[in-house]
């Protein structure tokens, strides 16, 4: 029975050993974001969840902004930092300086469906959908798209070197959405 | 040595060994039998002037989550290994989506090309994974250092849910 006990102990751990590692790709790791290397030309990334005040060392690049007004309710639920890989096994080098970016998500603390994701990063984002209209505010040049049937707007714009795209989604005004987008100005 | 050597391989210690190595399977099959680990698989073929790329991809989101996801795509790319110039993406599409437990959804969709803008798609976003979807496009770039980037938020409630269960699937399409 002794001899039952350990060898099935051993094998056990043998072979959950050999199925984990077979199971999980190259990984590393870089500013907390991790890169899974799934194949030649196949990578998967795990953003670091970070604070706004990493978020701003991070993102030296550029002029990080925050907006000044946030409307009612709605508070900082997450920071998220996404950068590329430096290189794919394939030998495509993805541009982490211009490609890295912080999304920030304020969710409202009365609703929860209620919530604005803010991204920002060097290089310029354009929206491709179709229906995206070209509206100013303040100014300024900004790509609107509502996305009908699922209550979700996004805003781009690209101000000071860098891009900045809003998405929201549930019952927060126009009005209010307007003044969030040009409050970071 | 020998004697003790001798000693366990009597009938009835092998007997030991050898239900110990059932048992293991047993255990294995039962602990791991319906783990859908990540095992992407795709395969792009730039050999040719026109190439439908299509990949068949299933993981997993990466390292804490039992949350695994499935999801095909085509794209429509032109575009030479030997002498690559430019690319076009003429559509994109997903099927054969799945998620478990069910409730992943689709984020934002980049083509991210290494002379030009970011270009983005909110087609997808908080699509089901299960959905089918394809969206023509007409866009033309150089592939230097081309990839594209689907994010997945691999959650119960999907884009809506916890940003720590999103995830980036990107794809590089050649080397210069």
């Amino acid at each position: 029975m002794k001899r039952f006990i350990i060898s099935t102990i051993f094998l056990i751990s043998v072979s959950i050993s050999g199925i984990v590692f077979a199971s999980s790709g190259d990984i590393s790791t870089n500013n907390g974001v991790k890169h899974e290397v799934r194949s030649d030309n196949n990578i998967v990334t795990k953003p670091s969840t970070i604070t706004v005040e990493k978020a701003k060392e991070l993102l030296t690049n550029i002029e990080f902004q925050l907006p000044t007004y946030v409307p009612n309710n709605l508070i900082v639920e997450s920071v998220i930092y996404n950068e590329p890989p430096s290189q794919f096994p394939n030998g495509v080098m993805p541009n982490i300086d211009l490609d890295k970016e912080i999304t920030i998500r304020y969710r409202d603390t009365s609703n929860e469906e209620n919530w604005i994701d803010y991204t920002t990063k060097k290089r310029r984002i354009e929206l491709a959908d179709d229906g995206v209209k070209s509206i100013v505010l303040n100014g300024l040049e900004v790509q609107y798209l509502e996305l009908t049937g699922k209550n979700i707007v996004a805003y781009n714009w690209f101000s000071k070197g860098a891009s900045h795209m809003v998405i929201a989604r549930g019952d927060i005004s126009k009005d209010q959405l307007i003044k969030f987008v040009t409050s970071f100005n | 040595m020998m004697i003790r050597l001798k000693r366990e391989l009597q009938p009835k210690n092998l007997l030991s060994y050898v239900l110990a190595c059932i048992f293991t399977i047993f255990i294995t099959i039962f602990l791991f039998g319906n783990k859908a680990f990540a095992e992407l698989h795709a395969v792009f073929n730039l050999s040719q002037y026109e190439t439908i790329y299509s990949a068949s991809i299933s993981g997993s989101s990466i390292i804490s989550t039992p949350l695994t996801y499935k999801y095909w795509k085509a794209e429509t790319i032109k575009g030479n290994q030997a002498q690559p110039t430019s690319a076009t993406f003429s559509k994109v599409a997903t099927s054969i989506g799945t998620s478990n437990p069910a409730g992943a959804q689709y984020g934002v969709y980049k083509i991210v090309s290494g002379s030009s803008n970011q270009k983005t798609f909110l087609d997808w976003y908080s699509e089901s994974v299960a959905v089918d979807r394809s969206v023509t496009m007409n866009y033309s770039t150089t592939t230097s250092n081309l990839y594209t980037e689907m994010a997945f938020y691999a959650n119960t409630n999907g884009v809506g849910g916890s940003q720590s269960n999103v995830s980036y699937d990107k794809f590089a399409y050649t080397s210069n």
